[in-house]
């Protein structure tokens, strides 16, 4: 248990993005504590440290104001273990909710901000199937990708952390309010930056090393071949974190990057299912009796040959739906990537302009298909 | 001596007769013009003076007053040089008639004595003749668009000693008097320069053009460059039906005012395209200045207003249109007077869907969420409101151009739209309505009548596509164009379908 003076100390330190780090421990370490540190004599100091750095140290400034988020440092019990085995932990970081329970695997979700209809879709039904299955969705709450896999998850009832490029107080983006708010009371907001700090484009890079280590898997929807969400990747490939890329079509750019990963050879996600079953797997091989499956509530699904077998693809929802035959036409013709009603009559020349501009509208009532842009049409799966 | 001569000047459209009274007395030469003359009239006097010289006739070197009443009203234009230098000969007493008693006359001097051309002579003589004027003098010039008006003696006039002579004796030095000449019947509406068969693929704006002439329905295109969006609207003058004799007078009027009318081809016949750069000023779009001119919404009175990369318009520029959208006539104030210029058009609008253009192809639009809310910021709601069919284009594949080239042509379409209007005119006959996209209140329950199921239909679109009252009357004053072109007297279920599929995306144009 650390003293409530030695807190405030550690928390003023942290409160310099350069210490909050492995610096910021061994430079605890040398000085025995961080008290020590701040009443070290300034010679000392800068003998110690680069000038930069030195010069960042003499601006911290850091006060408690009550506003019920909790810290927690690298010396508290409550630190999770997963993290604290990186190379650069840091040193403490500041939270809203419940930190994630180390008796259950976490999986950080991550992709473009700008991500295609493939890519919401598959975020969400990726997020709610971890949830279900009792796997903590870790991510960025970015726009795109992150949000949707952590609202997804949040909405079906499962856990949710959200590592920020700002302060915990501060919700980014504005778009992603709600699940903001949401993840404060059923999940969990964290960051490394003292309350009150904006989103700097700088602050981004670090806190992905921290999304990547709080994870045991990270999942990588769509990325362009130069996206930050690579910078996550390599992160966890030096954490040791399994990399399971979602593959998407050739000509599609925003899958060039998990392509490209499953070149390097990163795991191939291809459904749910199995990647739950490699999940389980690497649980019971890599991190024995700790975060054993059958302690928590994670359950899995053993699956056999044969489940696997037929688990091979993404299953939709092309089953029992309820529509007339040229509806049904008209929807087999349509799929994730947005379509123009024009480019849908030339694949369909038997409905006539009228027909066909009918048939899309009651599709689109019914909730089959949605609207993008002005007028291409794509399908949802629910 | 004073003398009085009747001209006329032109304030917006309409035409304001002007009494030039000119006094020469003795005293020290001067030149004085009063009753608010603009900077124009105040340079006649050079004009006419040396003028005057030039053609052999002489100004007096005396006290010369020139007064116009009504002499509150600002004056503009050249068209008074004209009667200032007749009436100085008169005054003068160089010259004796009694011909002027009836007589409008109207032009401007050059400084060898010609009278040349000059703006709004259409609606000058028109006047003249509604109120029972004998004869007007009007340049040479502008002979064309006189004649245009019949029970008027036009008296052409290429310099001023030909008028002095036809003044001093009209019999012996008689001025040309020429009569309408009707050259042309309508032949340039027949092959229309662009013609929709020149359009592959794009069947749903194609629709949407129809529709869109048919019931003077406002459209929007959006889709990447390149995509054919300017040439579909190019296209459109054509499918619009023909003018009639009172429509074709007023556009060569507003032509008149503005000083575009060809001196060969004065009628006009057909209906225009008018595309301003998006860099136009409200008061260029509107029409301004100190006395107020067209502007761009006024010239395409009738016709076709395309503008072209709708969200690169200052935003107050597009907003300042939503009057002229909703009263189909623009009024300019000013101290002392106002101005009515009429502004019935269709509107016709094309934008890309996001900066880069390309949105949604994400395999080339890069374009961030943000970046796209703030791009489609620019327009906003009440303008985006007004517009009744949106589009969306996208790029045609050279293989299906090649394939399915089954396209209607102008002509085609226009016997289409014009049976459409033909059933409008119809229902329409003892209303101020003319077309469908006029109809406002509880007139769309009156005319748009749905059936219990179509009425159903109405209802289950409103309810899951979450329209807005308004967007719920275009989609109905949509469908009832869609019925006119398929000649049903009934709003049917597809017209109801079709015509909600040319709303605005609420999730595109507000979510994202």
């Amino acid at each position: 248990m650390i003293k409530e003076n030695e807190l405030y100390f550690i928390k003023k330190l942290c409160s310099v993005p350069s210490f909050n780090g492995r610096l910021g421990i061994d430079i605890i370490n040398h000085f025995g504590s961080a008290e020590n540190l701040f009443s070290a004599d300034e010679k000392t100091l800068a003998s110690l440290l680069k000038p930069s750095m030195f010069k960042n140290l003499m601006k911290a400034d850091y006060e408690d104001k009550d506003n019920h988020y909790s810290f927690v440092s690298i010396y508290d019990e409550e630190y999770p273990l997963i993290l604290k085995k990186i190379s650069d932990p840091p040193l403490g970081f500041w939270y809203y909710g419940k930190l994630p329970d180390k008796k259950l695997p976490s999986v950080a979700v991550i992709g473009a901000r700008d991500c295609s209809d493939y890519g919401a879709y598959i975020a969400k039904t990726i997020g709610t199937y971890l949830a279900k299955s009792g796997v903590q969705v870790i991510s960025g709450l970015a726009r795109g990708i992150d949000g949707i896999a952590q609202r997804a998850a949040l909405d079906s009832g499962g856990y949710s952390a959200a590592v920020l490029g700002s302060g915990v107080d501060i919700c980014y983006p504005a778009s992603n309010l709600d699940t903001y708010e949401k993840l404060k009371k059923d999940g969990c907001i964290i960051s490394t930056y003292k309350p009150g700090t904006k989103a700097l484009p700088i602050n981004f890079p670090p806190r992905n090393r921290i999304v990547s280590g709080l994870c045991d898997a990270v999942i990588v929807i769509e990325a362009r071949q130069k996206s930050g969400t690579l910078i996550t990747v390599d992160m966890a490939l030096e954490q040791g974190r399994e990399v399971f890329a979602v593959p998407g079509r050739i000509t599609d750019r925003l899958s060039d990057g998990c392509n490209a990963l499953i070149g390097q050879g990163a795991n191939v996600f291809l459904s749910p299912e199995i990647f739950l079953c490699e999940l389980s797997e690497l649980f019971e091989a890599k991190k024995e009796g700790e975060y054993h499956p059958k302690t928590g509530h994670f359950k899995p699904l053993q699956l056999s040959e044969d489940t696997k077998k037929k688990h091979r693809g993404f299953s939709g929802n092309e089953e029992n739906l309820d529509i007339s035959g040229e509806e049904k036409k008209v929807l087999e013709s349509l799929s994730l990537s947005p379509i123009t009603a024009d480019e849908l009559s030339l694949k369909l020349p038997e409905f006539d302009y009228a027909t066909l501009s009918m048939l899309l509208m009651q599709l689109l009532i019914d909730g089959h298909i949605s609207q993008i842009g002005q007028g291409s049409y794509v399908r949802v799966f629910k | 001596m004073y003398c009085n001569i009747t001209s006329c000047s032109v304030l917006g459209v309409d035409p304001i007769p002007i009494n030039v009274e000119v006094d020469v007395s003795p005293g020290l030469p001067s030149f004085s013009v009063v009753g608010s003359p603009g900077a124009e009239i105040k340079e006649a006097k050079d004009r006419v003076f040396t003028a005057l010289k030039n053609s052999g006739l002489g100004a007096p070197l005396s006290k010369i007053t020139v007064n116009l009443y009504p002499a509150d009203l600002r004056k503009d234009g050249t068209g008074l040089d004209l009667p200032i230098a007749v009436g100085i000969l008169i005054s003068s007493g160089q010259l004796k008639t009694e011909i002027i008693r009836d007589t409008w006359m109207i032009g401007e001097l050059g400084l060898n004595g010609e009278v040349k051309p000059v703006k709004g002579v259409l609606p000058v003589v028109a006047k003249a003749s509604s109120l029972g004027v004998k004869n007007i003098i009007v340049p040479a010039g502008n002979a064309g668009e006189a004649t245009l008006i019949r029970g008027i003696n036009i008296l052409c006039a290429t310099d001023i000693s030909s008028v002095y002579n036809y003044l001093k004796d009209p019999n012996s030095a008689p001025l040309d008097s020429p009569e309408y000449t009707d050259d042309s019947e309508s032949d340039d509406l027949l092959s229309p320069e662009y013609d929709f068969i020149q359009v592959s693929g794009q069947e749903t704006a194609k629709r949407a053009s129809i529709i869109s002439a048919a019931g003077f329905h406002s459209m929007l295109m959006s889709g990447p460059p390149g995509v054919g969006k300017s040439l579909i609207a190019k296209c459109i003058p054509g499918i619009l039906p023909p003018l009639s004799e009172k429509e074709k007078i007023e556009m060569t009027t507003i032509m008149s005012v503005a000083g575009k009318l060809s001196d060969k081809k004065a009628l006009i016949k057909s209906r225009g395209f008018e595309a301003p750069h998006h860099s136009i000023t409200v008061h260029g779009l509107l029409g301004g200045g100190a006395t107020p001119k067209p502007g761009a919404v006024t010239l395409a009175h009738r016709s076709v207003l395309f503008l072209d990369e709708l969200t690169e318009f200052d935003r107050h520029t597009l907003d300042a249109l939503r009057q002229p959208i909703e009263d189909k006539k623009v009024h300019i104030s000013r101290v002392n007077y106002q101005v009515e210029f009429p502004a019935d058009f269709l509107l016709v609008c094309a934008m890309n869907p996001c900066p880069c253009g390309y949105y949604p192809d994400r395999n080339k639009c890069n374009c961030t969420e943000p970046e796209i809310k703030r791009y489609l910021g620019k327009i906003s709601g009440p303008v985006l409101d007004r517009i009744d069919l949106c589009v969306e284009m996208t790029p045609i594949k050279l293989s299906d151009m090649k394939a399915g080239n089954n396209t209607m042509s102008s002509l085609e379409m226009r016997q289409k739209v014009i049976s459409a209007r033909n059933m409008q005119k119809k229902r329409y006959a003892n209303t101020a309505y003319r077309f469908n996209s006029e109809l406002k209140g509880s007139d769309i329950e009156k005319y748009c009548h749905l059936g219990e199921k179509e009425k159903a239909l109405a209802e289950t679109l409103y309810e899951k596509l979450s329209l807005s009252l308004r967007s719920y009357h275009r989609m109905l004053r949509i469908s009832r164009t869609l019925a006119d072109l398929d000649e049903s007297e009934e709003i049917q279920i597809k017209h109801l379908y079709e015509a909600a599929s040319f709303r605005p995306n609420p999730s595109y144009w507000q979510k994202m």
